[in-house]
Parts: structure tokens; sequence; C-alpha cells
């Protein structure tokens, strides 16, 4: 379990993160949801050793960082945000030398960089300079540098950003292997489809702070209520607010109301009144996505 | 950790073209160039002559005169061809020995030969040699009739002909035996001192990109200490320094037969200095944190320290507030070290001086470097 405590931490006047709390439980993948600089990569920063200096306690499985940094960089696998590898290295010589950084020699090491090749599905392309790979497989070698050590806890940062679709399924099947040996994985995005496909719980922070946090489902019953989708051209959002809460989503609104069908009713009357062309007008519930836009007032992307 | 960061660095160092580039091929190149430049070489003055005489005698006399060291003899037929070639500044000197000269010789009457030289004062340097040089073979003629004369007047008292003849001043030749000074014994040693300065572009780009790229920070995320990192990240620096010392002097030795001389003061004093260039390599890379400043920061270092330390030209050709600057300079005290090694036969004790100030320099360098290592490391890119 990794326990976040009154997180804070500065970089001048910039708060990235401010007073976090945070519970990951053990064995689950924990989803990181929020905009660029909501302080995503703050947190894991912390979390893995490479910020030292910042207010607030962070403790794995009840002790804290503070008192043995060595004990828990050995016990977690970072991968960063960006790609770093050393570019003209082969794939072999990239996953050997973040093996030997953790103490992995001889035998041990190269059947280490076999079984990880595998997993990330470049076996063939092993002894390749990394500077030959596409972005994806770029990708997949920066995962795997952070797996040689077979980490209790790994750490990922958006590890999908710009990766194309076959990469980026073969990422989903390593995280779906990692979840069945028990890894405890914490994974951040801001693609929610694939926090909610892959993470058991999750937690949407924004301008470094935690907004909500727990199970998906918990989140989406918390907050999603049920209500009525309208796209039509020239409807304007404060024409709509006379039935209740709206959200804009991509070209239509969404309107809340805990009475779906009263409420079609009264817009399809309205529209039909004022002569707006109806494009569609449907019962909706509110994705996660919906729900972080609601909370926040801001959409995952721009 | 340290190995493994040591191993890393070296092959990455390896698969670089640029550091074969900068630290091997451009010195030699440069080495190659001056060589042939500042080649060694004799001088010798060309003197031109007319023989009108044709004679054993006159033979004689131009044979003696050509047996000296540095004189060129060359013969001409038109002697006002000849005036005229020096009127246009062709050539600095011509003599002309006159018809008669063996008979005028034997009949002991006075014979004029005439020396026709450039009398512009540039030419000076030139033509001043062939005339003393001229005058010493004439005297030998004049020494030839005096010795027959005294010979002919103390035909039994040859004590004191001897007397008489022996010169009230004599110059006594005295060769000491210097090991061989020359172009190549400064070049080489110049131009490797001057070259072992560009490792520190080359450790600033490669500890800037970690920097940059986000190595070092995905570098602290593992076990690895940060002291451990600078050690492991800085000893290949000094390695390839080493081997670029032992690369351009083993060139010197199989090319240009450089007379190496004692090879252990060669290695301390190569320690020290390849100590001294990558601990100013490392703190140049911590304050300036930006490649383009640690570039031009190493290369006025270089090229300056180049100047002013002698590693162009030889110290005492310099004027004197430039030699006092350079024992500021370490390259002086590098280059001074390897030509004191080279070229006088100096051995380990007294080259210590050179070592002393080279590895100080080291040290300051590498505290400072480790007093911004910090805030470098909090810079890196997170
Ligand atoms: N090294 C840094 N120096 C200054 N500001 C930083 C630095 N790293 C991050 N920030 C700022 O902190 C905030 C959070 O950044 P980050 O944690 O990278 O967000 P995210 O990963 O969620 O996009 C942003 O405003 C960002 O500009
Ligand atoms: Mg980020």
């Amino acid at each position: 379990m990794i326990t976040i405590e009154n997180l804070s931490k500065n970089y001048g006047d910039i708060h990235a993160l401010k007073d976090t709390r945070l519970t990951i439980p053990e064995g689950v993948c924990f989803g990181l949801i929020g905009p660029n600089g909501a302080g995503k990569s703050t947190m894991m920063k912390i979390l893995c050793g490479i910020i030292d200096q910042y207010d607030g306690e962070v403790k794995f499985d009840e002790m804290s960082v503070k008192e043995d940094p060595n004990w828990f960089k050995k016990n977690i696998g970072y991968v960063p945000q960006d790609i770093v590898l050393y570019e003209k290295f082969s794939a072999i010589s990239n996953l050997s030398f973040f093996g030997e950084m953790y103490g992995l020699r001889g035998k041990a090491l190269k059947e280490r960089v076999e079984e990880i090749l595998v997993l990330v599905g470049l076996e063939k392309r092993g002894k390749d300079a990394v500077k030959t790979f596409s972005g994806g497989m770029k990708r997949r070698i920066n995962i795997g540098c952070a797996l040689m050590h077979n980490p209790k806890y790994i750490i990922m940062d958006e590890p999908t950003v710009g990766v194309d679709p076959q990469s980026r399924n073969y990422i989903f099947e390593m995280i779906h292997k990692l979840k069945a040996e028990n890894k405890t994985i914490l994974y951040s995005s801001h693609y929610m489809e694939e926090v909610e496909n892959l993470c058991e719980e999750i937690s949407l922070i924004d301008n470094g702070q935690v907004i909500e946090s727990g199970k998906v489902t918990d989140i989406i019953a918390k907050h999603s209520k049920p209500g009525v989708y309208v796209e039509a051209p020239g409807i304007e959002e404060s024409m709509l607010q006379q039935f209740g809460g709206v959200l804009k989503k991509g070209e239509g609104f969404l309107i809340q109301s805990d009475q779906v069908l009263i409420l079609v009713d009264a817009l399809a009357s309205w529209l039909k009144q004022e002569s707006y062309p109806v494009l569609r007008l449907e019962i909706a519930h509110m994705s996660l996505e919906d729900i972080f836009l609601l909370l926040t007032g801001k959409t995952l992307r721009d | 950790m340290i190995a493994t960061l040591i191993k890393k660095e070296l092959i990455r160092l390896l698969k670089d073209k640029g550091t074969v580039f900068w630290l091997i091929l451009l010195p030699i190149f440069f080495i190659f160039i001056f060589g042939l430049i500042f080649q060694d070489r004799d001088y010798s003055f060309e003197v031109h002559y007319t023989d009108l005489d044709q004679s054993v005698a006159s033979k004689q006399f131009i044979q003696s005169v050509s047996g000296i060291k540095g004189i060129d003899l060359k013969a001409e037929t038109e002697i006002e061809d000849s005036k005229e070639r020096i009127e246009t500044g062709k050539i600095r000197t011509y003599f002309v020995i006159p018809q008669g000269f063996e008979s005028d010789l034997k009949d002991e009457k006075s014979i004029k030969i005439d020396f026709f030289y450039d009398g512009t004062q540039n030419a000076g340097q030139v033509v001043e040699p062939v005339r003393a040089v001229l005058n010493s073979v004439v005297a030998t003629y004049q020494d030839k009739k005096i010795e027959g004369f005294v010979k002919a007047q103390f035909p039994q008292d040859e004590a004191l002909a001897k007397q008489v003849l022996t010169a009230p001043i004599e110059l006594q030749m005295n060769e000491i035996q210097v090991k061989k000074v020359n172009t190549i014994t400064t070049i080489i040693p110049g131009y490797t001192v001057m070259f072992s300065f560009f490792s520190i572009i080359i450790l600033a780009q490669v500890f800037l990109k970690e920097h940059e790229s986000g190595m070092l920070s995905r570098l602290l995320s593992t076990p690895m200490k940060r002291t451990q990192y600078l050690i492991g990240m800085w000893i290949p620096f000094v390695g390839m320094v080493l081997v670029q010392i032992a690369v351009l002097f083993g060139f010197g030795y199989l090319v240009y037969d450089l007379k190496l001389g004692d090879i252990p003061a060669i290695i301390v004093l190569s320690i020290a200095l390849s100590f001294a260039v990558n601990a100013l390599g490392l703190l140049i890379t911590f304050l300036s944190k930006n490649e383009n400043i640690a570039i031009a920061a190493t290369q006025v270092i270089a090229l300056g320290g180049a100047a002013l330390g002698g590693l162009w030209f030889p110290i005492d050709l310099m004027p004197e507030t430039v030699q006092k600057i350079a024992v500021f300079v370490p390259q002086y005290w590098a280059q001074k070290g390897y030509v004191d090694i080279f070229s006088r036969g100096a051995q380990l004790g007294d080259i210590i001086p050179s070592v002393i100030v080279l590895l100080s320099l080291a040290v300051v360098c590498f505290v400072g470097a480790l007093a911004s290592y910090k805030y470098y490391l909090k810079d890196a890119k997170h």
C-alpha cells in the first residue's frame, strides 16, 4: 500500500502539488487522471525518489520513504513520461544497462533481458539499435527497462502518449500480465477510456489537488446523473439552462435530470416551437470524462 | 554501479565518431601540418663564382671554400650577367677568380679576388657570413706564407718556429650533448596538450545531454547514489584523455621518431593533466548548464591557454609579459613537463612542479564542481 499524506511541492511560484492525500491499495492498477500540468508527473517523481525536496509524507507499507530511500527504489520501477533510452545502443544493451543498475549480473541478467524482450514483443529486434525503432517500439523498451528488476511497484507516467494502435495494444496486454502477477501499478493518463479499462481505482487530479478518488464504479455512481443529450445547430448553453444542469459535450449538450422522460418531452416541444433542426435527442448517462468536466469545469484535452 | 556506468560511457564514447575526430584525428592533422611548416632544416648560403683561371690552384681554392659547412657554391660563366642578377636581387653574393691566379700565386704576387655582394641593408645577414668565410679562406693562404717564411728563417730551431706560429687566441670548441630538441619534440606535446582540453567539450555534451533528456533523473530513480553517478560518468573521460595522449605520443614515436624518455614521468604527468582537464570540464559543465556556453568557455580556455602557455610558439620567443602570465596557465606546466622529459631527459623527480600545479588545479576544480553538483541535479529535467 502506498500512502501519500499532505504532499506539497512548489517550483518557485508554481504549486505543482497542494496538500495532496491519496491511498493506493496493494495489488491494484491505480489510475491518475488529470489534464496537462495537473501534477501527475510531479507526484510520481516524488514517489520514486527523483524529487526529494517536498513537504508531506510518502509511505510504502507504513514506512516513510525518507527513512530508507534505497529500499524503495529497489522495489519501484519507474517509466518516465519521455522516452529515455540510449539511442545508439541496442534494445538488449539498454535493458542490460538498467538491469545492472539494479544489481543484476551474468546469467540472471541475460535471462531477464530475454523475458522482457518477449514481454514487450520485441524479441526479434533485440540486437538492433533503439534509434531504428518506431515511437511505439521505443515506448515498449522504455517500459521494459523499468521492469528489469521485477519491482513490486510499477509507476508509469503516460506510457501510451504518441503510440501507434499496435504498440498501444501491446502495452495494454503487458499491463494485464503485470496485474495478473499481482503488481501494484500507478498509471497516469489523460485518456479516460484507457484508465476506465485498465484500472480498478482512480484519482481525478487537477491543479495539484485530488478532486475525487476511489473505485471507478463508485465514482460514477456518486456523481453520474441520468440526462438527455441534445444536438441541434443554433442552440446555446444559456438557452438550455431552464431545463437543468448543462454540460457541453462534443457538438451538443448533456442536460441532467432525474426524470428523463419528462425532460425529453419538454425539450422536444421547445425545439419544435423554436424550430431548430434536431440532429440528436437521446437519453444518456454521464461518463467519467463528463464527471471530470462537471467537477473541474475542464476538459482533459484541449 | 560505478562499473556499470563506466562501461556504458566507454562504449558510448567509442560509438561516437566525434570523439575520435576531436581527440585524435584533428591533433594528428595539426601535428602533420605544423611538422611540415617548421621542419628542421640546415641553413646553407648560396655563393656564386666564376673561375677564369681554371687551374689546379684555383680549383683548390674553390674546394676549400665549398668544404666549409653551410656554403653552397654555384659556378657561373657570365660575369656581367651575374653582377646584374645581384642588382635585381636574384642572388646575393658572387666572386671571381682572376686569370693568372696560379702563376701569380707561385710568383708570390698579390692577387685580387673580386667579391660582389648585395649592399642593401636586409641582405646583410646573408652577405656577412659569406664574407667572413671567404676572408678566413684567404687568411689560410697568408698563414701558409708566414709558415714558409718562418721555417726558412729558423731552419734549426723548430721550437721557436712553432712558438711564433701559434695563434695568440684560439677558440676552444666544446659541444654539449643536448638531447635532440627539435620542432617535433615541441609540436607533438603542444598539440596533445591543446587537444586534451577538447575533451571538456565532449564531457559537457555528454553530461548535459543526460541532464536534458531526463536520463539523469531516470537514473536517480534507481538505487544509484548521486556521487556514484558523478564518478562513474567522470572516470571514462579521464581514461579517454590518457588514451588520447598515448595514441598521439605513439604516433610521434612511430612516425616522427620522437624520443620519449622517462616513461614513468610521462605517465604521472599525463594522469595529472587528465585529472586537471576533466575536473575543469566538470566545473564548466555544472556552472554553465548549457552546452553552447560550455563549448564557448572551453574554446577560450583551450585556445587562449594554448597561445599563452607556449603550445604554439616556444615560450622563450614570447614577450616578457606573456612569459610572466604563462605560469598561470595549466597548459604551460603540462607542456614544460613534456618538453623537459622528451628533450632534456627529465625524470619523474624533475617534473614534480608541473605535476603539483596540475593536480592542485584538479583538486580546486573538483571541489568547485562538487559544490555546484547539488544545483545541477536539482535542475535536471524532471
Ligand atoms: N522542473 C520544473 N520546474 C518548474 N515547474 C515545473 C517543473 N516540473 C513541473 N512544473 C510545473 O508543475 C506543474 C505540474 O507539472 P506536472 O507534474 O508535470 O503535470 P502533469 O504531469 O500532470 O502534466 C505544471 O504547472 C508544471 O509547469
Ligand atoms: Mg506529466
